[in-house]
């Protein structure tokens, strides 16, 4: 058993920890309170842009070029995977890279690029053995990678497609859904996959205008679908991260306080043995005495 | 009372502005139009410039787009555009020399 001293400063320490593990909780949830409105505003500029774009599809003759798939042309794939900077926040980092593994160790003989959003990624590709696949990464702060960032790195993607430096664009990011719940996601961008403008609403009040024609609106527009794409993944990682943070730091408290009481207890059982201990000897160096 | 219809502007920022309106003038890239209640479907370009909303009170609302889209259905208008202000909003940065970097696109 431990001494009264010692489990004293272990009390302490744990004390602290409970300290920070609190602060990083309550800064996890005002930061989540702020980006989780970001997303949500986010979310609705897809959806519409996506509704818009379904429109569009569904009225053109021909297929736009970016839904051929081009393996042969060009057999690259190029992955993008989104992380936090920071760790303590429970699986989300792992869950996440384990799916982008999943799929390198799958896709093992083709050509892979990657490009990383997110330190913690890049740190676990640098040390392990597939270092060799990263192409790009991305140091910003993954919080401070505003619409012009996304929009920089979708144009370099765009061009890098057309010019056939890879066939396809995979990005993986961990989908928000509530605080207690995120999905690791992965979406293929380029090509753009066919279902994914199958209209869902009818069609109403017969043809649609288009200003200009609805080719040149297409062209103008995928890029822009692209480039929200991309924004609106990494918001929603962003807000799982925070979601993650505060579950794993909430957790962290609670377990935190049980074990101050567990010591506590311990701590009184020791001082209790060590009195009874001292009176004994009192009590038997009298009865010597006598 | 003339019919009105929902009109909605969003960026990928946030939900700019929704409400019934009755009517909106817009710089399409084919030129400006404007848009009543009942129109049929469309969906435009627009150029980097004005847009007026007449709002249910009677008063012009003047916001400056950065390009975007129009898209007409339902007797539901949606401007979907990167960056969108107020005119009212820039008049004020600039008589305060405040955040001129940020409005620094505004023609």
């Amino acid at each position: 058993m431990l001494s009264t001293r010692e489990i004293k400063q272990r009390i302490r320490s744990i004390t602290s920890i409970k300290q920070i593990t609190r602060a990083m909780e309550m800064v996890a949830a005002s930061r989540l309170k702020k980006v989780e409105s970001r997303v949500l505003a986010s979310r609705t500029y897809t959806e519409k842009m996506h509704s818009v774009l379904s429109h569009l599809v569904s009225s053109l003759e021909s297929t736009h070029p970016w839904f051929a798939e081009k393996e042969q042309e060009a057999p690259v794939i190029k992955i993008i995977l989104i992380t936090a900077d920071k760790g303590l926040c429970g699986a989300y980092n792992n869950n996440i890279i384990q799916k982008a593994m999943k799929f390198i160790r799958e896709k093992a003989r083709k050509e892979i690029k990657l490009t990383l959003i997110g330190k913690k990624g890049y740190l676990y590709f640098t040390k392990g053995r597939y270092a060799s696949l990263i192409e790009k990464y991305i140091p910003e702060n993954v919080e401070k990678l505003g619409y012009a960032h996304v929009q920089a790195l979708a144009g370099q993607l765009i061009k890098g497609y057309e010019r056939n430096e890879f066939g396809e664009l995979h990005i993986f990011f961990t989908k928000f859904h509530t605080v207690m719940q995120s999905f690791p996601t992965s979406m293929r961008l380029l090509p753009i996959e066919k279902g994914a403008f199958e209209s869902t609403e009818k069609k109403s009040g017969g043809e649609c205008i288009f200003e200009p024609s609805a080719e040149q609106i297409i062209n103008h527009l995928f890029p822009k679908f692209i480039e929200t794409r991309l924004y609106q993944c990494i918001l929603e990682s962003l807000t799982s991260e925070y979601a993650a943070r505060r579950v794993a730091m909430i957790a962290a408290t609670e377990n935190a306080g049980e074990m101050i009481e567990e010591l506590t207890s311990s701590y009184n059982k020791a001082r209790q043995a060590a009195i009874t201990k001292e009176l004994l000897e009192v009590v038997s160096g009298a009865e010597a005495l006598v | 009372m003339a019919k009105t219809f929902k009109f909605e502007v969003i960026t990928p920022e946030r939900v700019i502005y929704t409400d019934s309106v009755l009517g909106i003038i817009a710089d399409g890239t084919e030129g400006s139009l404007g848009i009543l209640a009942d129109h049929a479907p469309l969906i435009t370009g627009l150029k980097r410039g004005y847009l007026t909303v007449n709002e249910v009170n009677n008063k012009a609302l003047r916001f400056i787009l950065d390009g975007g889209f129009l898209e007409v259905l339902n007797n539901t208008a949606v401007v979907l555009t990167e960056r969108c202000v107020t005119e009212s909003e820039v008049e004020r940065a600039r008589a305060n020399n405040e955040n001129i970097e940020s409005y620094a696109w505004v023609p």
